[in-house]
C-alpha cells in the first residue's frame, strides 16, 4: 500500500533560469514586432470614439471616491468608467437606456448605453430623494450619502454582520459598472417584474448581492447584504422615489 | 464580492496613459492584427487592452521601457486570443491553453528560451508576465480575468509545459 504520494519530479531549471529565459523571449518578441515594417494603422472612427470616451474622466469621480473610502471598509466599492464597445441587443436599443451584460470567470461587467439621438431627456438629472420603504426589522442609517449621481446609504440591524447597503447611480451618461466575484452563485431574479441579477454568497461570510435597473429613470441600483433573496428581493420592490 | 471602482484615478494616472496611447497603440494594433488577420477584430483587441490597462496603470512604472513594452503587447495577444476564442465559442480549457501565441523568433539558446518561446500563447504569457515583469500570481489573475488559483494553476502547468517542451526538443537534437 501507498503511503506517501511520490513527490512531484522538479524542473530541470532553476527560477533564475525561467527569468532569464523570460528576458531573451522578450527581446525576441518585442524585436520582431519592430522589424516588421507595415503602414501606419489609421484606427477607425469607432475606434477613436471609443477612446475617447475613456479618456473623457467623468469630474464627479472625486466625489465618488470619499464614498468609497467608506464603502470600502465593507469590502465593498463600485466603479463607473468608460463606455466599452460591444454588439449592443436590438431589442434593447429601443429603449432610451439600456444596458448589456458580459460575464467573465471572475467578474461581470455591466455596460450602460444611453441613446441621445432623439435629444430626449432623462427622467432626473440628480439622484432622486428615495426611501427604503419596506425592511425585515429594525435597523439603523449608519450613513446616507450623496455625491454627485451616486447614493450610498448604510443600515444596521441588531448585529455587525446585520448590514444593508444600498447604492443607487443616474446613469445620465454611457458608463461601466464591474462586479467582481468570488465564486458567488449568479441567479435571474426579477425585481418590479423587470430582469435582474441576483448574486448568491457562497458563504456566510460573503454577502449577497441585488442588482437591478430602472431603465426609464436611468437608474441602476444595488444592494449589499447577507438577507436571503426573497428578502431582499421585497426591500428592492419596495424601494420609493418620485418618478 | 468586491464591487471594483475603476477609473483613473489622478492627473499623473491620466498622462501616463495618454502617454501610453501614444506610444504603443499602432504596435498593440501589429501585435493584434497579426494574430487575428482583420482590422476591425484587431481594433477591439486593442480598446479591451486598453480597458485592462487603465485597471493595472499601478503596474507601470516606466511608460517607455522593454517591461512595459511587452506587457502591453502580452495584454494585447491575450485580448486577441479572447476574441478568437469567443468567435470559436471554446470553453473547453485544454483548448483555451492550446491556442498559439504571436509567431516570435526564436531567441537562438537552444534551451529554455526556445522552448519558452515555443509555447502556446497562455503558457507564454503567463511566464512572462511572473518571471520578466515580476508580476504576483494574483495581479496577473487581475490582468487576465482570472482568479489568483486559476493564474497559480496556469503558472504551474505553464512549467510544465516548458519541462516537455524542452525534453521534447532536446530528443529532437
Amino acid at each position: 500500500m501507498e503511503l506517501f504520494k511520490k513527490p512531484a519530479e522538479p524542473f530541470p531549471f532553476t527560477e533564475e533560469d525561467v527569468k532569464t529565459a523570460a528576458g531573451a523571449v522578450r527581446n525576441a518578441m518585442l524585436e520582431s514586432l519592430a522589424q516588421r515594417s507595415e503602414p501606419e494603422h489609421s484606427f477607425s472612427t469607432a475606434f477613436l470614439d471609443r477612446m475617447r470616451l475613456l479618456f473623457r474622466l467623468d469630474a464627479r469621480r472625486n466625489g465618488m471616491k470619499q464614498a468609497l473610502r467608506y464603502a470600502a471598509v465593507l469590502l465593498i466599492g463600485f466603479f463607473m468608467a468608460g463606455l466599452l464597445y460591444l454588439t449592443v441587443n436590438p431589442e434593447a436599443r429601443a429603449d432610451f437606456f439600456y444596458w448589456v451584460k458580459k460575464t467573465y470567470e471572475n467578474s461581470t461587467v455591466y455596460q450602460f448605453f444611453r441613446d441621445d439621438s432623439d435629444n430626449q431627456p432623462g427622467v432626473f438629472h440628480e439622484v432622486p430623494d428615495m426611501e427604503l420603504t419596506w425592511l425585515p426589522g429594525e435597523y439603523e442609517v449608519q450613513r446616507s450619502t450623496v455625491v454627485g449621481n451616486y447614493k450610498l446609504l448604510i443600515l444596521t440591524g441588531s448585529s455587525e454582520s446585520d448590514y444593508i447597503m444600498f447604492e443607487c447611480w443616474l446613469m445620465d451618461r454611457p458608463g461601466m459598472m464591474e462586479i467582481f466575484t468570488d465564486g458567488q452563485i449568479h441567479e435571474e431574479v426579477t425585481v418590479n417584474g423587470e430582469r435582474a441579477d441576483f448574486y448568491r454568497g457562497s458563504s456566510p461570510d460573503v454577502e449577497n448581492v441585488l442588482v437591478w435597473q430602472d431603465e426609464k429613470a436611468s437608474l441602476v441600483f444595488n444592494l449589499s447584504s447577507s438577507l436571503d433573496r426573497e428578502v431582499m428581493i421585497e426591500i428592492a420592490e419596495n424601494v420609493v422615489y418620485n418618478k | 464580492m468586491l464591487i471594483y471602482l475603476q477609473m483613473i484615478e489622478s492627473e499623473e494616472d491620466k498622462s501616463k496613459f495618454i502617454a501610453l496611447y501614444n506610444r504603443y497603440r499602432s504596435l498593440m494594433f501589429s501585435a493584434a492584427n497579426r494574430k487575428l488577420q482583420n482590422s476591425a477584430d484587431a481594433e477591439d483587441a486593442v480598446h479591451e487592452a486598453f480597458i485592462s490597462i487603465i485597471k493595472n496603470l499601478d503596474k507601470i512604472k516606466d511608460v517607455d521601457c522593454p517591461e512595459t513594452r511587452s506587457f502591453v503587447v502580452i495584454i494585447t495577444e491575450n485580448k486577441a486570443i479572447d476574441i478568437i476564442r469567443s468567435r470559436k465559442h471554446l470553453s473547453d480549457e485544454a483548448m483555451i491553453e492550446a491556442i498559439s501565441g504571436i509567431d516570435i523568433p526564436l531567441p537562438g539558446d537552444n534551451g529554455l528560451a526556445d522552448a519558452m518561446a515555443k509555447l502556446p500563447a497562455r503558457y507564454r504569457e503567463v511566464l512572462l508576465l511572473r518571471y520578466d515583469n515580476g508580476y504576483s500570481a494574483k495581479e496577473i489573475a487581475k490582468m487576465l480575468d482570472l482568479t489568483t488559483g486559476t493564474a497559480q494553476k496556469l503558472i504551474w502547468r505553464a512549467k510544465q509545459a516548458l519541462k516537455k517542451q524542452l525534453e521534447d526538443d532536446k530528443g529532437g537534437i
